[in-house]
């Protein structure tokens, strides 16, 4: 019956979850639980734990592991939140929050200024948005990556990609679907491990400096914690770097593919095509297209009128008009 | 040209500050530590401390006193003169003096009253090495027993001014357990005298 249950729960957890999530707060948990203990005494908490009943310690040992799937699940809900705070959306938070993102901001303006086009026009590619949007700069390198891969379809082809995105996704092969998945579930990981390092270097370091404990282990858990949180950092902003390439690639790719999906005809140029999406952004989002005759539905011909039917003439007139060969007999 | 990202080197010096003032701020309250033994539990006086009487703590090194016996041989094997409590440091007051190890094994806390002769006029302390003599019936004095440990002389309080003056000491010895029977019988039937052994 054990089996039965341990096949229905972890068949309900997906890898990628216990990949992403279950253990990053697994180490999480663990690390707060040994830096506790090893103030106390890991020895004799040790032992104290082993001469509890067996019984008792298999019980801790569930109640600790669905501790950790909870949270685990309530990170997952909150992974977009956090996503959001990475690439600096910090206008919740009052007095600091929007303080912080435009100097922030302010900064990363100057840095896309100082990029040269011709000789690292690569940096601005994949890192920065383009220098003609400098009011769309991020407070963080991971916002302008990520506002790069976004702005991409803007630029590229007047697609208003946070509308059209969900939509796209929808008609995307399943093969590039999960290379996308995979992609975006190694950023979430990185931003996982990231942000619960800084949590656990704080948590930790404040518990020890209350108890008053070795100075060794309060500069190992801050600092290394803080490392960790960095260099997580990192590996997040090269993963971003792959996301956004693949988002890039997904419009270019499979934009055709959702035009017809959506039932219109394909524009014949590319500035056709700009006004083409344009207006179904305006359809979408406010109902009413600014050129309708851009949006052509596929299959439909265009056909000459039927001519109208002419009336009935008397006898007389047709056997006359056929001697002359005017007109035909009917 | 290269734009200095000075908040993040202020962020950068900011985390490197409060590492290290954290860091000072705990070592500068660590103390010098002794890992000493203590009893696990009340100990009575009288008592031979045995290893399992004994585990490992440790103290700030100003707290213990200054003769603290800080080794497990230092304490077992060791007769208490005065209960000890637990998981507190023992000095050395409170044990018997060390003495060679053959009067102590099988050994068992013995309090007789005493004369002041037995305990030369309140001289005979504790750590000495005693023969227990007893007089017969033919006021024959002979040995009881020999090479006997002294683990204490306490002069008695609290009697009777007709008690006081027989027997103004207790003294308690480490009595071999098959002569403890013999010793009491003594005590109750004939009298004793101890004398100092070389």
């Amino acid at each position: 019956m054990f089996t039965n249950v341990l096949n229905e729960v972890t068949g309900r957890l997906d890898s990628r979850f216990i990949l992403t999530l279950f253990f990053p707060s697994l180490l999480f948990w663990g690390g707060l639980t040994v830096v506790f203990a090893a103030d106390k005494g890991l020895v004799t908490l040790l032992t104290q734990w082993r001469a509890q009943d067996i019984g008792v310690q298999l019980m801790q040992i569930i109640i600790a592991l669905a501790w950790v799937t909870f949270f685990a699940y309530l990170l997952s809900n909150q992974i977009v939140w956090l996503t959001k705070q990475f690439e600096g959306y910090w206008e919740w938070m009052p007095l600091l929050g929007k303080r912080l993102a435009e100097t922030r901001q302010k900064h990363y303006q100057r840095v896309l200024a100082g990029i040269d086009p011709a000789v690292d026009f690569e940096r601005i590619y994949y890192t920065f948005p383009f220098p003609n949007e400098p009011e769309e700069v991020m407070p963080t390198r991971l916002g302008n990556i990520m506002k790069n891969s976004e702005r991409y379809s803007y630029q590229r082809y007047d697609m208003d990609a946070v509308l059209l995105w969900p939509r796209l996704y929808s008609v995307l092969p399943e093969s590039f679907m999960k290379t996308l998945d995979g992609a975006k579930a190694s950023l979430d990981f990185m931003l996982v491990i990231s942000s619960l390092s800084a949590l656990f270097a704080f948590i930790a370091s404040i518990y020890l400096l209350a108890m008053q404990s070795a100075w060794w282990l309060f500069l190992l858990c801050f600092l290394g914690g803080l490392v960790v949180a960095r260099l997580a950092y990192k590996s997040a902003l090269e993963a971003a770097i792959t996301y956004g390439q693949l988002i890039k690639s997904a419009f270019d790719l499979y934009k055709g593919e959702l035009r017809k999906q959506l039932g219109y005809e394909q524009p014949k140029s590319l500035a056709e095509e700009r006004i083409f999406w344009r207006s179904l952004y305006e359809l979408v989002y406010r109902g009413e297209a600014g050129d309708p005759e851009a949006l052509r539905y596929l299959g439909v011909k265009e056909t000459q009128p039927a001519p109208s039917p002419q009336p009935a003439r008397p006898w007389l007139i047709r056997w006359l008009q056929s001697l002359f060969g005017q007109g035909s007999t009917s | 040209m290269r734009w200095l990202d000075w908040q993040r080197w202020l962020l950068t010096l900011v985390v490197l500050a409060l590492s290290l003032g954290g860091a000072f701020y705990l070592y500068s309250l660590e103390q010098p530590v002794t890992t000493l033994y203590v009893p696990e539990a009340d100990l009575p006086a009288y008592h031979l401390i045995a290893a399992t009487d004994l585990m490992t703590t440790t103290l700030p090194t100003a707290v213990l006193a200054s003769k603290s016996p800080l080794q497990e041989t230092g304490l077992v094997g060791r007769y208490t003169i005065q209960p000890l409590t637990a998981e507190k440091p023992v000095a050395a007051a409170q044990l018997v003096p060390v003495v060679d190890e053959k009067y102590v094994p099988d050994t068992t806390a013995v309090a007789i009253p005493a004369t002041a002769a037995m305990v030369y006029n309140g001289q005979l302390a504790s750590g000495a090495i005693v023969t227990v003599w007893t007089v017969t019936d033919t006021e024959q004095a002979k040995p009881l027993l020999g090479e006997v440990l002294v683990l204490d002389v306490q002069k008695v309080a609290g009697q009777s001014d007709t008690e006081e003056k027989a027997f103004p000491y207790i003294v308690v010895l480490a009595v071999p357990r098959p002569k403890q029977a013999e010793l009491l019988t003594a005590v109750a039937t004939g009298s004793l005298m101890l004398t100092l052994t070389p």
